[in-house]
C-alpha cells in the first residue's frame, strides 16, 4: 500500500467525474422523457386517433348506406358493422344528428363527421353506437318508407 | 496512464454522445412527421370525391346513359345540385373539371384530394336528310339514333314503313305528314318503305361524343 | 494545481474505447432502427389501386356500349365473337382504348381469344374490370405509365 499520497494535477478526481457523468446521464434521460412526453408523443397519439376516428367514420357510414336495401314490400335488413374498440385507448360514440354521422370522443382533437347518402325513401335515421358493443344496422320499412337505426344486436335479439 | 486527460476525455466523449443522441431523436421525429403525413389518407375528402364522382356519372340528371354526360346538363350543375347528388359533399371546398374546363367551383379546394373518372361527353345533333323513295326502297342511318322523325311529302303514296323489318308506320290510304318512330342504340336503322313512292324527309338525332376526364377535387 | 489542457487521449494508446462513445454509438443505432421501422412505413398503394380499377370500369362501361364496326351488338361482343373476329378487329380495337384512356395510362385488353395491348408489370399496382360477353369474358388491366 502506498504510503505517500502526492498532490495530484488531475481536473476532477475520477469519483468526482463519475459523479458528474452520472448525473449529467440522467438528467439528460430526465429532459429527454419530458420533452418527448410532454408534447411530443400526445401529439403524435392524437394525430393517429384522429386519422382512426375518419376512417371508422368513413367505414361505418360506407356500411350503413350499403344496407339500405332496394325498393321491396316489407324490408328488414340487420347488418353488423366492425368497429375499432378504441381510440386513443378510450372508448368513444357515434351518433347521428339529421343525417350526419358524428363520431365523438373525450379528447377533444379527435372527432370526425360525415355526411350520409341516403335515399329520399329513407324516412329517419336514429340511434347511436358505443365502442365494444356489438353494432348493427337495422333497416325497416316498406317501398316509401324506409327507417334506419344504429343499435346493439343485444336489442335487436330482445325485440326479437 | 494520465488521470486527469482520462477524466476530461470521458466528460468531452460524454458531450458528444449525447448531442449524437439528441441529433438522433431530432431527426427520428422529422421522419415520423413525414411518415404520420404521408400515411394521412384523408378518407373524408376521399369519400366526398368518390361519392360526388360517381353520381355525376351515373345519375339521370347529367348523364344521357352512365359514363355518357349530357353537355348541356353539365353547363349548368351548381353547388346545390351538386350538395343534393352526393350528400358528404356538403360543407366542403369543391371543383369540378371537365378536361380543362372548369364546371364549377366552391371554395379554395387546392391540396384536397382528386378522383377521375373517364367520360364521353354527348351532344345531340340533327341530321336532315330529304329522300325519294321508291316502292320496296330503303335507306339507311349510318349513325345510330334513339329515334327518327319521318315528314311525308304531301304527294307520297308510301304506305307501310319498317324499321328493321318491323312494321311501324301503315297507312292504307297513304301516310301523310310529320312521324315519330322509335329505333334502338344498339341496332343500326334500315328503314324500308313500301306501297307507293314520294318524298320524306328523315331526320335523325345522332349523339356526337368525345371523350374527356371528369375531375373532382374536394378539400376540407 | 497545473491543469493539462490538452487533451492527450491516451487511452487510446491503451487500445481502449471510451466507454461513453460505445455507449452514444449503440444508442443512435437504436433509434434509426426504431425509426426505420416506421420510415419505411407502408406505402398508400390502395387509393391509387382503386383510382386505377376505376379507370378500368369507366373504359369497360364505355366500350361496353360502343356500336360495333360491322355486325354485332357492341363493338367488345364483335371482337370476342370468334378467332377471326379477333384478328380482324384486334387494331381497331387498340386504337379505341388508347383514344378512350389518358395518355399516363398503360393498358391490357383481354379477350377469350387473345390479347391486346402491353404486357401487364409485375411491380406496379395495376387496375382491373371485367365486362361479361356472350363468348365469355374480357378483362381490362390499366396502369400508370
Amino acid at each position: 500500500m502506498n504510503g505517500a499520497f502526492a498532490p495530484d494535477s488531475r481536473a476532477l478526481t475520477p469519483a468526482v467525474g463519475k459523479a458528474l457523468e452520472v448525473g449529467i446521464v440522467v438528467m439528460f434521460v430526465g429532459v429527454m422523457t419530458t420533452a418527448l412526453y410532454g408534447g411530443v408523443v400526445p401529439d403524435y397519439r392524437n394525430a393517429v386517433g384522429d386519422e382512426v376516428a375518419d376512417r371508422t367514420t368513413v367505414a361505418a357510414a360506407e356500411r350503413v348506406e350499403n344496407a339500405v336495401p332496394p325498393p321491396a314490400r316489407n324490408a328488414r335488413v340487420v347488418h353488423r358493422v366492425d368497429l375499432p374498440a378504441s381510440i386513443r385507448g378510450s372508448g368513444y360514440r357515434i351518433a347521428v344528428t339529421g343525417r350526419t354521422l358524428v363520431l365523438e370522443h373525450p379528447s377533444p382533437e379527435i372527432e370526425a363527421r360525415t355526411r350520409l347518402a341516403l335515399p329520399a325513401r329513407v324516412d329517419d335515421v336514429s340511434g347511436g353506437w358505443e365502442s365494444g358493443e356489438d353494432a348493427v344496422v337495422v333497416v325497416t320499412g316498406d317501398e316509401d318508407e324506409l327507417s334506419v337505426r344504429l343499435t346493439d344486436r343485444r336489442t335487436v335479439e330482445g325485440d326479437g | 496512464m494520465s488521470p486527469n486527460s482520462r477524466g476530461q476525455a470521458n466528460l468531452a466523449s460524454l458531450a458528444i454522445a449525447l448531442v449524437a443522441l439528441v441529433s438522433a431523436t431530432t431527426l427520428g421525429l422529422v421522419v415520423a412527421d413525414g411518415a404520420l403525413a404521408n400515411a394521412d389518407r384523408e378518407p373524408l375528402e376521399r369519400r366526398a370525391a368518390v361519392a360526388a364522382a360517381d353520381r355525376v356519372v351515373t345519375a339521370p340528371g347529367t348523364t344521357v346513359r352512365p359514363n355518357v354526360l349530357d353537355r348541356e346538363a353539365m353547363q349548368t350543375v351548381g353547388g346545390g345540385a351538386l350538395d343534393d347528388l352526393a350528400p358528404p359533399v356538403e360543407g366542403r371546398a369543391v371543383r369540378l373539371r371537365l378536361d380543362d374546363e372548369t364546371l364549377f367551383e366552391r371554395g379554395d379546394p387546392i391540396g384536397g384530394t382528386t378522383v377521375q373518372r373517364i367520360v364521353l361527353v354527348a351532344e345531340s345533333t340533327t341530321r336532315t336528310r330529304t329522300v325519294t323513295v321508291e316502292d320496296g326502297g330503303s335507306h339507311t342511318l349510318p349513325r345510330r339514333t334513339t329515334h327518327v322523325e319521318l315528314v311525308f311529302a304531301t304527294d307520297s303514296t308510301v304506305e307501310t314503313v319498317r324499321l328493321n323489318g318491323r312494321v311501324v308506320l301503315h297507312d292504307p290510304d297513304g301516310l301523310r305528314g310529320r312521324f315519330s318512330v322509335r329505333a334502338s342504340r344498339y341496332e343500326t336503322a334500315t328503314l324500308a318503305f313500301e306501297g307507293g313512292s314520294g318524298d320524306v324527309e328523315i331526320v335523325s338525332y345522332p349523339l356526337q361524343t368525345r371523350k374527356a376526364t371528369l375531375r373532382v377535387t374536394v378539400d376540407d | 494545481m497545473t491543469e493539462r489542457s490538452s487533451c492527450r487521449c491516451e487511452s487510446a494508446a491503451r487500445g481502449q474505447l471510451s466507454i461513453s462513445v460505445v455507449e452514444a454509438a449503440i444508442g443512435v443505432l437504436f433509434l434509426f432502427a426504431a425509426t426505420a421501422t416506421f420510415a419505411l412505413g407502408v406505402p398508400d398503394a390502395g387509393a391509387e389501386e382503386a383510382q386505377l380499377d376505376q379507370y378500368a370500369q369507366d373504359a369497360a362501361t364505355v366500350l361496353s356500349q360502343e356500336p360495333p364496326r360491322h355486325a354485332g351488338a357492341t363493338r367488345l361482343s364483335e371482337v370476342s365473337r370468334s378467332e377471326s373476329a379477333f384478328e380482324r378487329e384486334r387494331d381497331a380495337l387498340e386504337r379505341r382504348v388508347e383514344r378512350i384512356l389518358p395518355d399516363n395510362l398503360m393498358f391490357r385488353v383481354v379477350t377469350p381469344h387473345g390479347a391486346v395491348g402491353f404486357r401487364r408489370p409485375t411491380d406496379t399496382p395495376s387496375g382491373r374490370a371485367t365486362v361479361p360477353t356472350l363468348s365469355g369474358r374480357v378483362a381490362i388491366w390499366v396502369w400508370y405509365a
